[in-house]
């Protein structure tokens, strides 16, 4: 194996892949669009509308008015409310979301407050469980009740020469013993790992089917095998364009998504209380690490797989099947209490995405993370001696 | 425009998809099998792991245990903790998940709490957004409650006051929705998402196809040099089209359907353990809803691959508009979003909140017929687009 004959073709393809503009637009440029226009526009319509919702007028009914007034003063007072006059059909206009609840007060509720003191008096609230409007209007009306409930407590006290201090013998404090980073860390720990994998493999799913299924179609994969490169040196110059495609894809989507998450730190700060963007450039290199050998397993894969289609359209649905192969374990970081082990360690894919998550939060637990690179540098050895193999064979190349 | 012709296009173009039993297959699977499999399957894991979290035994250490004697063992008799001896870097064991949770009691806790004066606050030490951490917290802050409200009973019957006045009044829930319409709830909002999104996916690949992928055959010619009129071509085309992105949907629905039988901590989760019965009605309903807006995805699809040259070209200007179209069929899993008449305009937003309701089991007449004709009049715009594709050579023949 020459390395002079490598980089020809590794030039080649180059000089191919770049000179296609619209394929290049579709492959990076679209993927760094990606994460600002779906994380902004999703975020944003949900602030949108949430703002809204809370904005807007909810209508509420009070049956049985006259047996509290105070209560229902408080109710009045309740921003947004709107207050609509008693009527029976209050249970069928909730379900179809006309009103949001009704507040119904037993008979003489405030008469007995004081007339029984030692009796509870239960104020019914209609809703529509599990509606979003409904559950908010609910709120509202259980917070008001607890408030009033609190301020006859207050005056029951203050009656029998009590303060209302007597009901906190005691209080507590709940301390976060994590930084900030850290706690960002959970989050971007959840969902970082998954997209830096699936770009990894999308960034090589374009290229390596334009490289071989992809040349098979054009009838440009005789010219190149007739040529003075030996079979090794093609796929290795192949399988290094496909790579690099791949690590380049995912560093620019990364890339554009730290400048949204960035760019967008005081709005997200806003929606999430105290969002701090603060991602270490350690815990990125580690990951980035990480991905390197992950890379290289699915460009010689894609390559391999790729290969055995005869033109660009059964190289995408073999494709198609695979990507699932690589969604679902990459999806191991999104599933809440799910932690790496020395046996987890040894899944592909799964390994790096359950690493990634502790590496966000400043955990580097380094035997596992030596064995997690290691074992996956076997398996990207298995695929790039596969891809070499399928080189070599007439029948994989030459399928009618 | 005869229709003998557009039938003969139509069955050629049914030939030709049936015929590639590969593509066929891997069309097919995605939508059928492996979609459905994964957002259930994932949900049923999701939900099952966030159910052990909620039970499992949190790992704790008590600081400071001879202060409060009473509390602390409250706290080691609480269901669901594990008292280990706290280390000096407890701090470091929480955020190294060592520990979920570390209570600090201050001294001279219980004595002054006998004499009647409030003791300096607990202290609880947590791993804030750790799942893990969380529910141990909540478990903790329960017990101290507990704790809490039984010592000012005690003040209370000392001081010679009944208990009950501190319960003056209290609110109680009651849900008036039937069953059927809580438990669609969860569901409405991700069945149209499920839907539109896969209608749009289904009518993906046969557009492509049929026109960029014929180019690239190079048999559009001889098609075009047949009897059939552009308009008939056009119409065969999208007919077929149109039935695959149909059908697509309609597969995908029964399946995820079939799936959520074998998933029973989810189907629960999702429909909070009411029987879920989206009626036959509600997706008739939404299928007539879908039917329109089936017409407009496969006359933009048409349009945007006609004027690509290759299937590679043609997939680069229909990603995008999948792309595009997640965000606005994504609207009905957005909570407290409803439809008006402003959103009844916006194409794909308003079939999506629409058919939520519709899951949900209410039925809007008038927004239904807005959402209907305005959607049937996109659609009609889509579908004398493609036609004017196809008449236009410059787009036919590109090089």
């Amino acid at each position: 194996m020459k390395l002079s004959n490598v980089a020809i073709i590794y030039r080649k393809e180059l000089v191919d892949t770049l000179r296609d503009r619209r394929s290049l637009f579709t492959s990076i440029v679209l993927p760094m669009l990606a994460f600002p226009v779906l994380l902004g526009g999703m975020i944003g319509l949900m602030v949108f509308f949430a703002q809204r919702a809370s904005r807007d007028v909810t209508p509420v009914m009070l049956l049985g008015e006259e047996h509290a007034p105070a209560l229902a003063a408080r109710l009045r007072a309740v921003e947004n409310f709107k207050i609509v006059p008693p009527a029976d059909d209050y249970a069928a206009r909730i379900s179809d979301k006309k009103l949001r609840a009704a507040v119904e007060f037993p008979a003489a509720l405030e008469e007995n407050l004081t007339a029984r003191p030692e009796e509870t008096q239960t104020v019914t609230v209609y809703h529509f469980e599990g509606e979003f409007r409904s559950r908010e209007a609910l709120r509202a009306v259980q917070r008001a009740v607890r408030d009033y409930r609190d301020q006859v407590v207050e005056q029951r006290l203050a009656a029998r020469g009590l303060s209302p201090d007597a009901l906190q013998p005691f209080a507590w404090e709940k301390e976060n013993v994590a930084s900030a980073e850290q706690v960002t860390g959970v989050i971007a720990g959840m969902f970082l790992p998954y997209m830096v994998i699936l770009l990894a493999f999308t960034g090589a799913l374009y290229p390596a089917i334009d490289l071989s299924a992809g040349e098979k179609e054009r009838g440009t994969l005789e010219t190149i095998l007739a040529s003075a490169v030996s079979r090794t040196e093609l796929v290795a110059g192949k399988f290094l364009l496909v790579f690099s495609a791949s690590l380049l894809t995912t560093l620019l989507a990364v890339a554009s998504l730290a400048v949204t998450l960035l760019a967008g730190a005081q709005y997200l700060g806003r929606l999430t209380g105290g969002f701090v963007v603060a991602l270490s450039w350690k815990a990125g290199a580690t990951v980035f690490f990480l991905i390197v050998p992950l890379a290289v397993v699915f460009s010689a894969a894609l390559l391999a797989i790729a290969l055995l289609a005869r033109n660009y359209r059964e190289a995408q649905s073999y494709t198609t099947s695979l990507s699932f192969l690589v969604i679902l374990p990459a999806l191991g970081s999104l599933v809440p209490g799910v932690e790496l082990n020395a046996r987890l360690a040894l899944v592909p894919i799964l390994n790096i995405s359950l690493a990634a998550k502790d590496i966000f939060v400043d955990r580097y637990p380094w035997a596992l993370l030596g064995l997690i690179f290691l074992s996956t540098c076997v398996y990207a050895a298995v695929a790039l001696w596969v891809a070499v193999r399928q080189f070599h064979r007439e029948e994989a190349l030459f399928r009618t | 425009m005869r229709l003998g012709n557009i039938a003969i296009i139509y069955r050629k173009e049914l030939i030709d998809a049936v015929r590639d039993r590969r593509t066929l297959f891997a069309t097919l699977v995605f939508p059928v099998v492996l979609f459905p499999l994964m957002s259930v399957g994932l949900g049923e894991v999701m939900e099952s792991s966030v159910k052990r979290i909620r039970t499992d035994t949190a790992r704790i250490a008590l600081l400071g245990e001879e202060h409060a004697p009473a509390l602390a063992a409250r706290l080691r008799d609480h269901e669901g903790f594990e008292m280990v001896a706290a280390a000096e870097d407890f701090k470091r064991q929480i955020t190294d998940k060592k520990l979920r949770a570390v209570v600090e009691f201050p001294s001279g806790f219980d004595a002054a709490l006998a004499a009647g004066e409030s003791p300096a606050p607990v202290k609880v030490y947590f791993y804030s957004a750790e799942p893990r951490s969380q529910a141990a917290l909540r478990r903790l802050e329960e017990a101290l409650r507990e704790h809490r409200d039984q010592v000012v009973e005690q003040r209370l019957s000392v001081a010679g006051i009944p208990p009950a006045i501190l319960h003056p009044v209290e609110s109680r829930d009651q849900n008036v929705a039937s069953a059927e319409k809580v438990g669609g709830l969860k569901l409405a909002g991700l069945l149209p998402y499920f839907i539109i999104l896969l209608t749009l996916v289904g009518a993906l690949n046969p557009a492509i196809d049929m026109t960029a992928g014929e180019k690239e055959r190079g048999t559009l010619e001889t098609i075009l040099a047949s009897a059939v009129r552009r308009t008939e071509l056009v119409a065969g085309k999208f007919l077929l089209v149109l039935t695959a992105s149909l059908v697509t949907s309609a597969l995908a629905l029964a399946s995820f359907a079939f799936t959520m039988q074998f998933s029973r901590a989810y189907a629960e989760e999702m429909t909070r353990g009411q029987a879920t019965s989206i009626s036959l009605v509600a997706v008739a309903a939404v299928f007539f809803l879908v039917l329109p807006l089936a017409v407009l995805f496969a006359g933009v699809m048409l349009s945007l691959a006609l004027s690509a040259r290759s299937f590679k070209e043609a997939q680069g200007y229909t990603g995008p508009v999948i792309f595009l179209a997640i965000i606005p069929a994504a609207m009905a899993l957005m909570p407290g979003v409803e439809l008006n008449l402003r959103l009844a305009l916006v194409p794909v937003v308003n079939v999506s909140l629409l058919a939520k309701e519709i899951f949900a089991g209410s039925y809007p007449w008038n927004s239904i017929a807005v959402v209907f004709l305005s959607t049937c009049v996109y659609a009609a715009a889509a579908l004398f687009v493609a036609v004017r594709q196809f008449h236009r050579e410059e787009v036919l023949f590109r090089s």
